[in-house]
């Protein structure tokens, strides 16, 4: 299968006055076209800097991360909190992305009226987010990621900021939404439970600074089931213990 | 509280209890306010009218009604109230778009702002009252003077509070507009500048009182016309008439300027 991101040995370190951190060594990971990895670890261990890098809103200290074998495809990146602009209504909020970048076409206007019907947000395409529900300013957020039309889409803990009832069914959605539209997708997440039901890979990071401790492929029998129902079936048990293992080990030796 | 109408009337439900009262209240407030008004200014009259007090000294309010009237009729009152009220409202718009303009430019360069910071601090802190001399000797005795020596005492406050507001943005915000594909301007522009509306309004708010208090003191200082000039005039002929009249439209001016700006605050800061 074609790969459409190549990580290769990348380290990142922060620095302050005092002090040199690490934050990440030497990952190399690849992620096949529509494929969905979920990336887990101890919480500070530098996740979300594996993203910002990939996001290229900063730059690896050394490393290379290939896309597609290219330099450049268009990147969503969905944030761990909705972020809806309160003075804009969501048409107004789902189009931010494209008017920034002069595309904000009568096509575009389009697609957008049409995401907004299929993810039932259209009543509510005049009206402010403050009047939303968590999951459907959840949901507007997708719809403005996904209107740049990305190839590959990066969630960083995009549903901790909800309620667990909201959360598992907002989770489902935006798991069949990527499904849909066949991008490929990185979950960081520090929820064994999310990672497990919503990817196709399970990639374990240590504590900081980062490093891959292993990579456990997800298989179920029954490879329609929607996230939440593979919370319950057999298999879930067995990867949710083995990577708890992972994690807990990690742990012991740090 | 217990029922306060009259056992015949019938009893009211609980609802109907709650805002009964609450109107009652509010109405005893209104009336509180205007009682007070009213009996200062009853007791002005008749303090200065039984001479218990001079009323040469201490004026008193039909003297200053009279002298109202009197400069209505000629024209001078209202000539002098528009000369304040302009000037407060040119400094006033300056001030703003000032302010707004040097707190964006302050935010895109970052290391400018962190040079800056020292002198605006001390700018800020400094009685502007010192500087009107100065005023007086760069720049005449005219309106451009009264202008600027409005201007001076709010606009560094206001500058130093909007870039703070633009600093505390939340820099997830900021993030959103980079993973969007924007650049710092629109950070600015998308983010920074509609997310301040309301620090902007209110700002307005403190800033359209500090303009009048600016205006006031240049006034004073380097005017031969409007309510500042009125009040030392008045003082220094001893028509004691003049300027309590000056102050009391002062008062009016300052209320008014305030709700002035309340309004435009409610409209465009919360009305969308």
């Amino acid at each position: 299968m074609q790969s459409i991101l190549t990580l290769q040995e990348i380290c990142y370190s922060y620095h302050t006055l005092q002090k040199e951190v690490p934050a990440i060594r030497k990952i190399s990971f690849d992620l096949h076209q529509g494929e969905f990895l979920s990336i887990i670890g101890p919480s500070g261990c530098g996740k979300s800097t594996l993203l910002n890098l990939i996001c290229r809103l900063q730059k690896p200290d050394s490393g290379e991360i290939l896309y597609r074998g290219k330099e450049d495809i268009p990147i969503g990146y969905m944030l761990q909190r909705d972020h809806l602009l309160e003075w804009r209504t969501v048409t107004q909020n789902i189009l931010l992305g494209l008017e920034m970048q002069k595309k904000d076409t009568k096509e575009a206007r389009e697609k957008a009226e049409e995401l907004l019907k299929t993810y039932q947000l259209r009543e509510f395409r005049d009206a402010y987010p403050r009047q939303l529900s968590g999951g459907m300013r959840q949901r507007a957020a997708l719809i403005r990621t996904l209107l740049m039309d990305p190839d590959l889409l990066l969630l960083d803990e995009p549903f901790s900021a909800l309620d667990y009832q909201t959360r598992l069914s907002v989770s489902d959605d935006i798991y069949r939404i990527i499904r849909k539209e066949g991008k490929s997708a990185i979950l960081v997440t520090h929820d064994i439970s999310e990672a497990i039901s919503m990817s196709d890979r399970v990639l374990i990071l240590s504590a900081c600074p980062a490093r891959v401790l292993t990579c456990i492929p997800m298989q179920f029998a029954d490879r329609q089931a929607a996230p939440l129902e593979k919370r319950s079936l057999p298999e879930f048990n067995e990867y949710f213990n083995r990577i708890w293992r992972e994690l807990h080990e990690a742990k012991q030796i740090a | 509280m217990k029922q306060n109408r009259s056992p015949d009337l019938p009893a009211m439900s609980k609802q109907e209890q709650y805002i009964y009262d609450h109107q009652r209240r509010k109405h005893r407030i209104t009336v509180w306010k205007l009682a007070i008004f009213l009996a200062f200014l009853a007791q002005w009259e008749l303090t200065t009218r039984f001479d218990l007090v001079n009323s040469f000294i201490f004026s008193s309010p039909s003297r200053i009604l009279n002298t109202c009237i009197e400069m209505a009729e000629n024209g001078q009152l209202f000539f002098h109230i528009g000369i304040t009220l302009g000037e407060t409202l040119v400094s006033f718009f300056l001030v703003t778009v000032i302010s707004i303009l040097a707190s964006m430019l302050l935010w895109y360069f970052t290391m400018a702002s962190e040079i800056a910071e020292p002198y605006l601090v001390i700018l800020n802190s400094l009685p502007k009252s010192a500087l009107a001399p100065l005023f007086i000797v760069w720049f005449g005795t005219g309106f451009k003077t009264i202008v600027i020596a409005g201007m001076s005492v709010a606009i560094f406050g206001s500058v130093i509070n909007l870039y703070q507001y633009f600093r505390q943005t939340d820099p997830e915000l900021i993030k959103l507009i980079y993973t969007l594909g924007g650049g710092r301007r629109h950070v600015l522009t998308k983010v920074l500048l509609p997310g301040s509306l309301p620090a902007i309004l209110s700002g307005m708010k403190v800033n359209i009182g500090l303009c009048l208090v600016g205006v006031i003191i240049g006034e004073f200082l380097a005017a031969r016309q409007g309510l500042g000039y009125l009040i030392i005039y008045g003082s220094q002929v001893f028509k004691l008439d003049w300027v309590l009249m000056a102050i009391f439209i002062l008062c009016v001016i300052a209320m008014g300027l305030y709700k002035g700006v309340e309004y435009l605050e409610k409209h465009w800061g919360t009305g969308r």
